[in-house]
């Protein structure tokens, strides 16, 4: 059986599940107390918030020796809630008016302040019921005398831990040598527990909903962090093949590791910028620990998609802001303005159905009509490029008039901003993505107007063999390692040089082995891909030469088939077999 | 006395800020310090309570003040209100 939940935090873990069964489920009955008791109650209360305040902050102070900083942030924080006022003035008049007892009382206090934060419109504010529940969970322990940490489990072996949520407090303490791996049901992300699974390594799937229902304890399972799919008794095929792989990606990783904010330099000096694409926030801070010093793409579309209304500049000024401040002001980020319409369809545009939508109305050939749509966008980028090293970046140009039209809003916008007043990069880098053969063929023109450009190759190669990306039995035309394809990209590599402009690539094949070291040798100066190649095309990068690797691509530029030129790549690059 | 701010934290009052905010509220035992938005108005030595108003960046938070040291405690938490404390400076 095999479930599927989001991958919170990657690796590949097996073992046997250990259900983690919850200190006091909410919902369960309240404890009456006689009117007489409430003094002792009340007493009992204090009592355990002050041993829980000792051992929270014996835990935090144990977090920051370690030099585990930003978990023993989230202790302080907890600290503050254990002798919030609300919370203890709930508590109270719960035992005091209701009659409950201590236990009874906290958890009274515990349900309607998590009810309030959840609430809220805010995602990560929503996700602090979580923090408060773990504090509650902590008193409760104190009250009734039990540790609220995980029990021994008496097992030898690294158990899976299943729990409906894990606070903080238990992501914190846990051990990765008795603790392979976590899923919970619920949680994001960005809830604490992720985020310390995160940064202490152990591989975790979260928000699986009520699909672990079966589960009794003590399961074979494997946990795959990355993919966020959980395997239930697995099958001996499925069991070797992630043990191979488990034990293959820990070796690497240790590798890979040790280049975590080391330079992207090639052996002769050459310096490039690997940076990541990415679909949200979220993916941000994701992409970060994973070693891109950027971001290189921002698919917008999903602030768009999955709802009813558009979002407001505010809303999307937001998202901006948040993932410059991820990054640090001085790390480009290239948001990509809405890449809308054909298959990405938006029902509030009320879009005709298409018979090409590849072929169709999308993208810039939507904002270049849709002015209100485009200049909301594009006010909420450059308002939020006083606050890091934003770039905007048009998908689907075909045409210079297409790019002078949009560049024209960008001007217009900035206009307008500076009449009210509101502060952004005045000197802010707009470019365009070369997706379409009409402007890789035109690229020397567009190098002189555009302050850069970022190659899309998935689009550029199915445009470039009019083969549907989406139909499987067309993949061997789809394959940008097609001579016709690196003709284009040199041309628009070589045309962006000439006039001084930088020039990047935005699709899979940034960070593919066999593509890295012809895209070196051709000049590229900023790789973007997924955050989880980054590590890997870095090790590779700093193994190569620069000037052999021009070299090695002017002669692959003379082959005729992708095959030829995989074959000649790997007979002399043997360093992408790393 | 009272006072209206913007907030200018990028990220809202997420628990840093509301943490010093409460922090500060706290050095004046004698004051009653609330923080009111959108007509919930809510205590300001509770970090509950300062989350739980759910403020945004841009959003307008009145900061009301009564008791001993008004003027100090409405400057320093006002401060707070209107500090960009997660994000970066504006280089425009």
């Amino acid at each position: 059986m095999k479930i599927r939940g989001i991958g919170a935090s990657p690796g590949i873990a097996l073992g046997r599940v250990l259900l983690m069964e919850e200190a006091s489920p909410e919902g369960a009955a309240a404890a009456s107390i006689e009117a007489s008791a409430a003094p002792a109650e009340l007493a009992r209360l204090r009592e355990a918030i002050g041993q829980a305040a000792a051992e929270v902050a014996a835990l935090r102070d144990e977090l920051k020796e370690k030099g585990r900083e930003h978990e023993s942030e989230i202790f302080d924080g907890h600290l503050m809630l254990l002798e919030d006022e609300e919370l203890v003035d709930r508590a109270k008049q719960a035992i005091e008016e209701d009659l409950l007892s201590a236990e009874s009382a906290v958890a009274v206090a515990r349900d309607e302040i998590a009810a309030m934060l959840e609430s809220l419109e805010d995602e990560y504010l929503r996700e602090r019921a979580a923090d408060i529940r773990d504090v509650c969970g902590r008193i409760i322990g104190k009250l009734s005398g039990r540790s609220n940490l995980l029990a021994d489990s008496g097992n030898s072996e690294p158990v899976i831990l299943v729990a409906g949520d894990l606070t903080p407090s238990h992501t914190a303490t846990l051990d990765p040598q008795a603790v392979a791996g976590f899923v919970t049901l619920q949680g994001g992300r960005t809830s604490h527990s992720a985020i310390i699974a995160r940064s202490i390594g152990i591989p975790a799937i979260v928000g699986m909903g009520g699909s672990l229902a079966s589960l009794q304890g003590g399961e074979f399972v494997i946990v795959d962090g990355e993919t966020g799919e959980l395997h239930v008794e697995p099958d001996a095929a499925t069991i070797e093949q992630y043990q191979a792989r488990r034990a293959s990606d820990l070796a690497k990783r240790q590798e890979l590791q040790a280049l975590m904010g080391a330079e992207s330099v090639s052996l002769d000096g050459v310096h490039v910028e690997l940076a990541a694409n990415i679909g949200s926030p979220a993916d941000a801070e994701a992409a970060k620990a994973k070693g891109a010093e950027g971001v290189g793409l921002f698919r917008t579309e999903f602030l768009y998609m999955g709802r009813d209304t558009l979002p407001s500049e505010d809303e999307q000024y937001e998202a901006y802001v948040s993932v410059a401040k991820t990054f640090g002001p001085n790390a480009p980020v290239v948001i990509r303005t809405m890449d809308i319409g054909g298959d990405k369809e938006l029902p509030i545009l009320d879009l005709p159905k298409e018979d090409n939508p590849f072929l169709g109305y999308r993208a810039i050939r939507i904002s270049l009509d849709r002015h209100d749509l485009f200049k909301t966008q594009l006010r909420a980028v450059l308002r939020a490029s006083a606050y890091g090293n934003l770039k905007v970046m048009f998908p689907m140009i075909a045409t210079l008039a297409e790019w002078r039209a949009a560049k024209a809003v960008v001007e217009q916008c900035k206009d307008e901003l500076r009449a009210e007043g509101v502060a952004f990069n005045e000197a802010i880098e707009c470019g365009i993505m070369i997706e379409i053969p009409a402007a890789a063929l035109l690229a020397d023109r567009f190098a002189s107007e555009v302050d850069f450009f970022s190659i899309g190759t998935n689009d550029l190669t199915q445009y470039t063999f009019a083969a549907d990306r989406m139909n499987e039995k067309l993949t061997a035309l789809n394959d940008p390692l097609q001579p016709a394809v690196l003709h284009l990209i040199e041309r628009v590599i070589k045309a962006a040089r000439a006039e001084g402009k930088w020039v990047g690539m935005c699709g899979e094949m940034a960070g593919q082995p066999h593509a890295v070291p012809l895209l070196l040798g051709l000049g590229l100066q900023e790789f973007s891909m997924s955050a989880g190649s980054v590590l890997q095309a870095r090790a590779l990068i700093r193994k190569l030469d620069q000037s052999r690797m021009a070299q090695l691509a002017a002669e692959a530029l003379e082959l005729e088939s992708p095959e030829a030129i995989r074959a000649f790549v790997e007979e002399r690059v043997p360093e992408i077999r790393l | 006395m009272q006072q209206t701010f913007t907030i200018a934290n990028l990220l809202g009052l997420h628990v840093r800020p509301a943490k010093q905010i409460v922090e500060a509220a706290k050095k004046y035992p004698n004051t009653q310090v609330f923080v009111e938005k959108d007509g919930k108005k809510n205590s300001a030595k509770s970090l509950v309570n300062v989350l739980t108003l759910g403020a945004k960046h841009g959003d307008a938070v009145t900061l009301i003040v009564e008791g001993e040291q008004e003027a100090a405690a409405l400057a320093e938490i006002g401060a707070i209100l209107s500090a960009n404390i997660d994000g970066h400076g504006a280089k425009a």
